[in-house]
């Protein structure tokens, strides 16, 4: 997607706003009726289908457009006062349009030269609900993106002409339009309470005189997201997302920089921790990140099991398995920079890629497991196609794939996972990935699994690791670096804290070694890819995991000493 | 020819981010620490002296704090709609640590293959709290001050290395020059903006595009900012002082149907939002943008051209901020990347005997307009000075900041930046007067007349420009290329003016200089803002329209893309019958 017009996108640069409103979240609005949005979207989709054609070139057979009216709240603060707030109102919209027939288009293509794709173009609209302004800059938006489709088109015939392609497979899968037009809601918050609630929770950190800078940062985001499509699909659907993150970090004597974070998600202010839980949460960051600045460094390097459990083991997955359950194939290239991998378990389908006593499904559809509301639900994807439950894997078996409506040689149709953040293109990415093990063992039996294991390899400790970092791993391979890691002694089964590991690079195939799984499911709520998603899994015993101690340069401690902590 | 409104400066580069001022007038000079950011300052900055001064290895010998607050309202719409309305409140906070001594520090310029321009870095500013909770304040202080320092001795130690290893340099400047700690507390300013009001007023505006049918995009944009600058240095300069700019933009986009992008602006500046010209003004000025946006729609595009021609005053503004100011700031001097095309020219001629120039920040109206390069304190604290750069031709003096160069150990109040970036000698207020002027009428003649001894058929009238960009880098051609938008050919036979698109000027700055024959009697004002190594910088400049000999244009490179298929859903005329039948 790129941006339309440059002058004007310079002038539309998003700053922020303020004006107060008061009571709790989002309220049905007034007048749900006459949507000036989508009145204005379905006439100029409606024109553009019957009329536009460049000259003697093809017509777009599909057009789609997407927008997001938002309206986000947001405010920041760090030890007691406030960094930034605002109140602001936007409106993105995207336009696609598709050349060519369901079978051949100009999409999943990347070219040698700019553009290099024609997904789509976006733009920003104006806020207010004024007809014609409205359907302004729609025109202007709709008429890039079919222009920059046709010349994509022909590159992509021009470049077809001498190569054969392994995978056929249709372009875009036919799907039955889906019409859902949910009422308009308004967001209703306190600010000025929200805003004295952050500040509160940003004064925690005075209590904490080892941490040396922190942060807190809270918003509510209402977005009506609409999508229609010349298929007839017509959809408009509020979102409100709550979110919460805390961040901090210390300094080891030796001079060891030490990040923690924690974030915190909800589909509405009531389900959003109370206050009170919140600087619980915040207090025990402070108190963790405190003692992992004391905690001794792993001496060299283990090779032996690892426990993972409740975040660490829904981030193992998270970021081990739900990026390689993606179906499709990936675009033809042309471009020598650009080579799009298959994701790893593709040509896996009715092979064994998990232990047979594992099963792994996906289910939008669920709003809630183990009496938390999960985030990745929906009810209809980014593509107009409705969700469903699909299951992934049996018995450790590869059953099938998440889809989007880009076909594969094995799946011709979406299964309602085709996922886009804002207007940019959907791709299959998962909602609610639930993993199941049969025969789950408690926490307890599971830790002392870990240390017969380590006894019957002549090990003095097992590794247990509570909590990953959510940011991807330094080089952007494997996993990410573990956040709370624990010694876990053989001859006692006492735990201690270690700080400063990162785990060999591995792989989805790693995950083959569970050896053990828990009776617990712990529910995160993250993002992927950009979308907001839930991962439900048990904890997880891996009969050998590499981990090292991190290495590199070490700045010196800081001369300089916190002023509120030096009075 | 369209009349400039007088009361109202132009602004030349369009970019939503500039920050433009007025100086708070009055205020009584006292210790700036009432207040929470410059009390935080104040005592961060004792405990950083006294803790690196003992702890540090080698101590710092010269710490500054410098918070930039902003408080800015941007409303835009298009069509009769609000795009934006926003308030946005900042407080960025930039940190310098150095060490070694004023002669030689860790600020020096490295040279050779793979080497840093110190200049050139850019660190990103410390946000502060923007509530006045000092502890909170200072919390967000102290490390930036520890990671400088670090980054401070780290880089010390290449200077040192960098000048044993390497030839002597050309110019044997010290790297910090000495200056005399200014000490102010000017009242804070504040936004004085009626939004609701304003709203009403730039929908209004921006719905006139809608009647035509030819301009794709269009915008108009309200932005005032409220700019309070704080300092302290070691040195003991205590600095807070603020500025407020209110400015109004109108624009309009389309394509030619062969596709070459059009675009044509105007905007307005004023100290503050009630200083902006009357609805009736505005409205004007819409339909003066939307008809020379159609004009050169159907204009014919020119051939290149080398020949006489003369540049209106807000034409040749730019022209002299482009080519002549950016080669008259010190650091420029210095630099041995740097071409240098003035750096030995002292007390030798560069301009027509005619011409003085001066830049001069204290300004702040000229002929009754809002100068936006003013200021009373430069980003190192400096107090402004008006620096004459040219006198009869000659070159005289350089825009300095605390960066010395031979001959030219002080700073005159020149040394600006952007938040983030260091600070180098800028133009603020650039002044261009000529001794001998005539009459614009005259002018005009005198152009038609060198078309004759040239034997050319037409010369060439530029009238408004949009800004340009110069490169003064060794590694680069010495060559410059602004963009005119309003471009006219002047006939010798007496045939009326005609309007032409697709023109860049483009040249070399020597040459363009020594062509100059004769200015006319109406300086005319460019406000805008200037990107160069330390950032964006509200800038303005001031020059009478000028005639030269010799100027060369080349044709603009145009889109292939074409002009939008389907006409504006509002012209759609099958459209607003089927509209009209109530067929959605």
């Amino acid at each position: 997607m790129r941006k339309h017009c440059g002058l004007i996108r310079c002038l539309v640069a998003a700053l922020v706003a303020g004006a107060a409103l008061s009571t709790p979240a989002s309220v049905p609005r007034a007048n749900p009726d006459g949507d000036v949005l989508l009145r204005a979207m379905q006439d100029e989709l409606s024109r553009s289908v019957a009329r536009l054609k460049l000259k003697e070139l093809e017509k777009p057979y599909f057009i789609e457009y997407v927008l997001e009216d938002e309206d986000s709240f947001s405010v920041s603060a760090t030890f007691g006062a406030l960094t930034a707030r605002s109140r602001t109102r936007t409106r993105s919209f995207g336009a696609r349009t598709r050349v060519g027939s369901y079978d051949f288009d100009q999409t999943g293509f990347i070219s040698s030269l700019p553009p290099y794709s024609a997904e789509g173009f976006s733009s920003p609209l104006v806020v207010e609900d004024n007809y014609d302004a409205l359907r302004h800059d729609i025109w202007l938006t709709t008429d890039g993106a079919y222009k920059q489709a046709l010349e994509h088109l022909s590159r992509k015939r021009a470049y077809l002409q001498n190569k054969t392609v392994e995978e056929k497979a249709a372009d875009f899968s036919r799907e039955e339009p889906a019409i859902a037009v949910a009422s308009l809601q308004t967001l209703r918050l306190e600010e000025s309470q929200w805003e004295r609630r952050v500040r509160e929770w940003s004064v925690i950190f005075r209590e904490f005189p080892a941490i040396q800078g922190s942060g807190v940062e809270f918003g509510v985001q209402l977005a009506h997201r609409y999508l229609i499509n010349s298929e007839g699909t017509r959809i408009r659907q509020p979102i409100l997302l709550v979110s919460f993150t805390a961040h901090a970090h210390a300094q080891t004597a030796e001079g060891v920089d030490i990040t923690h974070s924690v974030r915190l998600y909800a589909n509405n202010l009531e389900e959003f921790p109370a206050p009170e839980e919140v600087a619980r949460t915040i207090r025990r960051m402070a108190e963790e990140l405190t003692a992992l600045r004391a905690a001794p460094a792993l001496e060299g390097k283990y090779l032996g099991p690892a426990l993972f459990t409740g975040q660490a083991s829904a981030e193992l997955f998270a970021q081990m398995l739900a990026p390689h359950l993606a179906g499709g194939r990936p675009p033809l290239t042309e471009n020598p920079y650009s080579s799009p991998q298959k994701s790893a378990l593709a040509d896996r389908l009715n092979r064994l890629v998990l232990p047979a006593f594992i099963k792994v499904y996906d289910d939008p559809t669920e709003r809630e497991s183990e009496g938390r509301a999960l985030l990745g639900a929906y009810k209809i994807d980014d593509e107009g196609v409705a969700a469903r439950r699909v299951s992934l894997v049996e018995d450790g078996v590869l059953k099938n794939l998440l889809m989007s409506r880009r076909p594969s040689k094995e799946f011709a149709r979406s299964n309602g996972h085709g996922r886009g953040a804002g207007t940019g293109a959907a791709e299959p990415l998962i909602g609610n990935l639930f993993v199941r093990a049969k025969d789950g063992q408690s926490i307890a039996d599971l830790k002392k699994q870990l240390i017969k294991t380590c006894r019957a390899q002549n090990l003095a400790y097992g590794i247990l690791v509570k909590a990953l970092y959510a940011d991807p791993a330094p080089d952007g391979m494997g996993l990410s670096a573990p956040l709370l890691a624990y010694k876990v002694y053989v001859e006692d089964g006492r735990e201690e804290l270690i700080r400063g590991v990162t785990v060999e690079d591995i792989s989805v195939r790693a995950l083959r070694q569970i050896i053990a799984a828990g009776d617990d499911l712990f529910v995160h709520n993250t993002f992927t890819g950009n979308v907001p998603a839930s991962v439900v899994a048990p904890a997880v015993l891996l009969e050998e995991v590499q981990l090292n101690k991190i290495t590199g340069a070490q700045q010196k401690p800081t001369i300089l000493t916190h002023p509120y902590f030096s009075k | 020819m369209n009349g400039t409104n007088k009361n109202f400066a132009r602004r030349g580069l369009l970019c939503v981010c500039a920050l433009v001022s007025l100086i708070a007038p009055g205020g009584l000079a006292r210790p700036a620490t009432e207040d929470a950011v410059s009390k935080a300052l104040v005592e961060e900055l004792r405990r950083a002296k006294e803790a690196l001064g003992q702890k540090g290895n080698p101590p710092p010998y010269f710490i500054s704090y410098q918070v930039m607050e902003v408080e800015s309202t941007l409303i835009s719409a298009s069509y009769g709609a609000l795009r934006l309305s926003a308030t946005n409140r900042a407080r960025l906070l930039d940190v310098d640590v150095r060490v070694g001594d004023y002669r030689l520090d860790n600020t020096h310029r490295l040279r050779g293959d793979g080497a840093t321009d110190y200049t050139g870095g850019y660190t990103q500013p410390v946000s502060l709290p923007i509530e006045d909770d000092v502890d909170a304040i200072k919390s967000a202080i102290w490390l930036k001050t520890d990671e400088k320092y670090k980054e401070a001795v780290k880089r010390l130690i290449h200077v040192q290395t960098n000048r044993a290893v390497k030839v002597e340099e050309e110019d044997q400047s010290a790297d910090f020059s000495r200056e005399t700690p200014q000490v102010a507390s000017l009242p804070p300013v504040r936004l004085k903006l009626n939004a609701a009001a304003w709203e009403k007023k730039v929908r209004e505006l921006s719905a006139v595009f809608m009647k035509h049918r030819e301009i794709h995009s269009s915008a108009v944009l309200l932005v005032e900012e409220a700019l309070n600058k704080y300092l302290v240095n070691t040195e003991g300069a205590a600095l807070r002082h603020g500025k407020t700019q209110a400015t109004l933009v109108i624009l309009a986009t389309t394509k030619a149907d062969d596709g070459m992008d059009l675009f044509r602006f105007e905007t307005f500046e004023a100290f503050t939002p009630e200083g902006l010209p009357t609805d009736e003004t505005l409205k004007q000025a819409v339909e003066k943008v939307s008809s020379d946006l159609l004009a050169l729609r159907q204009a014919p595009v020119i051939e290149p051209y080398t020949g006489p021609a003369i540049l209106t005053g807000r034409a040749s503004a730019v022209f002299f901020h482009e080519i002549f100011g950016h080669r008259i700031e010190g650091n420029r001097q210095k630099d041995e990347a740097e071409g240098g095309t003035f750096t030995k020219r002292r007390n030798l001629p560069v301009l027509p005997p005619f011409i003085s120039v001066y830049d001069d920040p204290t300004l702040e109206r000229y002929a009754g307009v809002d100068l936006a390069g003013s200021y009373r304190f430069d980003d190192e604290g400096v107090k402004a000075e008006r620096v004459a750069v040219v006198q009869n031709g000659m070159l005289k003096n350089f825009l300095m900041s605390r960066s010395p160069i031979l001959g030219f150990e002080k700073s005159n109040g020149h040394g600006r930046k952007f938040p983030g970036f260091a600070p180098v000698g800028r133009q603020g207020n650039l002044i261009v007067q000529a001794a001998r002027t005539v009459p614009r009428a005259r002018l005009r003649q005198m152009l038609i007349a060198e078309c004759r001894r040239q034997r050319k058929r037409f010369g060439l009238l530029f009238e408004d420009v949009a800004g340009g960009f110069t490169t003064t880098a060794r590694s680069t051609p010495q060559a410059f290329q602004i963009t005119p938008i309003m471009v006219y050919k002047v006939y010798t036979d007496g045939r009326p003016d005609e309007l032409v698109r697709g023109v860049d000027i483009i040249g070399t700055p020597l040459v363009s200089f020594s062509k100059i024959i004769a200015s006319d009697d109406q300086p005319e004002i460019f406000n805008g803002s200037c990107g160069a190594e330390s950032g964006m910088v509200p800038v303005s400049a001031v020059a009478p329209g000028i005639l030269t000999a010799q100027i060369e244009v080349q044709k603009r490179q145009k889109s292939p893309e074409l002009p939008p298929i389907l006409p504006p859903p509002a012209f759609d005329k099958s459209e607003t019958a089927r509209q009209a039948r109530g067929n959605r």
